[in-house]
């Protein structure tokens, strides 16, 4: 490809919905091009600066950008990788007015291409938006047998979980929100029982579960039929709270998966219809607690650090090589 | 009440509000769809002197599905 445009016009397998600084996503590139497999990158970033056309009935997308012309149709794509966001969070949102409509207008623009409706997605939209609910997750989780820790989504102490011990709470929704110059995040804390029955909880919904206490936690790689898991372990051994909060110190190690767990995972990704997914577990005395899946979760470091093949799963799946 | 009062945003941690950072030394190709060495064209989530980017470490929480926003 050159500077000019490319007067071959490119039919792509894999088509990569993402963002320039998804790291992630250039493992999928790389692996793409390992295989010699044709394939269009569209960060949403490059969207303004890129000429595209959807025609909806037909379907196909033809796209110019960076000097190389793409026509995307069914006969050729086999593939879409979709690391977006479903719906925008206006609570961190930056810009102008006219710049979020912007992003929001490019977001449907986006998600419009479900329009190949024939593909593979990994994941298709509609199933994020569905995987991104707590709620979903937890009930999806009991209805293939996991153990779920006892939660209530409450905004009053009145109706908190039963039974002793300290409990776990969380945003129904990611707590990210945006002050000023600075921008802040909420992790999963615990609490005391007694401390929380005095909180006033009106003003948010909330997420609050019997925690798990102690626990080892355990981090579930999905793609497609294929799985890994890493056990993840602080410096002093299992971590009690939200293991993000301390990632500049855990260490993470592999872990086989018994058959019985694997089948699990999968009647979880059947009912949730997701291809790809991040699956946080916790272990406590021999039994597996479900925690949360991360349908858009971020898979890279452990590739990096535990040799996981995700990206090459990844590319397969988009591929249309599923065997 | 006062928002900020409610418990899930009284320990939510701080951080600039610059947005992802642009990886040092490293440029996005556009043509290749990645972040390269403009001198080698080697892929910087394959050079372990890279090693911030493409790990847990160094992933701005944003919520995991946060990302492209």
């Amino acid at each position: 490809m050159t500077s000019v445009v490319d007067k071959a016009v490119h039919r792509p397998k894999a088509l990569l919905l993402s963002a320039r600084t998804d790291y992630a996503c250039d493992h999928v590139v790389a692996a793409l091009r390992q295989s010699g497999i044709p394939y269009l990158r569209l960060n949403s970033e490059d969207l303004e600066n890129s000429q595209v056309a959807l025609t909806p009935s037909e379907p196909r997308l033809r796209v110019c950008t960076a000097g190389s012309e793409f026509l995307v149709e069914p006969d050729s794509l086999t593939g879409i990788l979709f690391r977006r966001p479903v719906y925008l969070r206006e609570s961190a949102a930056a810009g102008s007015g006219a710049e979020r409509l912007a992003r929001a207008q490019w977001g449907v623009f986006v998600r419009s291409l479900m329009v190949f409706e024939e593909i593979r997605w990994v994941n298709h939209p509609a199933r994020v938006y569905l995987a991104e609910h707590k709620a979903i997750q937890l009930l999806a989780a009991r209805q293939v047998g996991f153990r779920v820790p006892e939660t209530t989504i409450t905004n009053s102490p009145r109706y908190l979980p039963s039974g002793p011990g300290q409990l776990a709470i969380k945003g129904l929704d990611a707590i990210l929100y945006a002050e000023g110059e600075h921008e802040f995040f909420g992790y999963t804390q615990l609490v005391e029982r007694s401390t929380l029955a005095a909180e006033n909880l009106a003003a948010l919904p909330t997420v609050v579960q019997t925690a798990v206490v102690p626990k080892l936690d355990l981090r579930v790689t999905v793609v497609g039929n294929e799985m890994w898991c890493a056990e993840i372990h602080g410096r002093t051994g299992s971590i009690a709270g939200d293991w993000r909060e301390l990632k500049d110190a855990v260490t993470y190690r592999p872990r086989e998966m018994p058959e019985e767990l694997r089948q699990r995972v999968l009647a979880l990704m059947g009912r949730l219809g997701l291809v790809y997914a991040a699956i946080d577990l916790a272990e406590q005395g021999g039994e597996i607690y479900f925690l949360e899946v991360n349908p858009t979760g971020e898979w890279a470091w452990l590739e990096r650090q535990l040799g996981f093949p995700v990206s090459q799963a990844l590319c397969r799946q988009l591929s249309g090589d599923r065997s | 009440m006062n928002l900020f009062n409610h418990v899930l945003l009284q320990f939510a941690r701080m951080h600039p509000r610059s947005g992802a950072p642009a990886p040092d030394g490293w440029h996005y190709d556009p043509q290749v769809g990645a972040w390269t060495s403009l001198s080698t064209g080697k892929f910087m989530v394959h050079d372990p002197t890279a090693s911030g980017y493409g790990t847990k470490k160094n992933d701005l929480e944003t919520g995991e599905d946060a990302k492209g926003q």
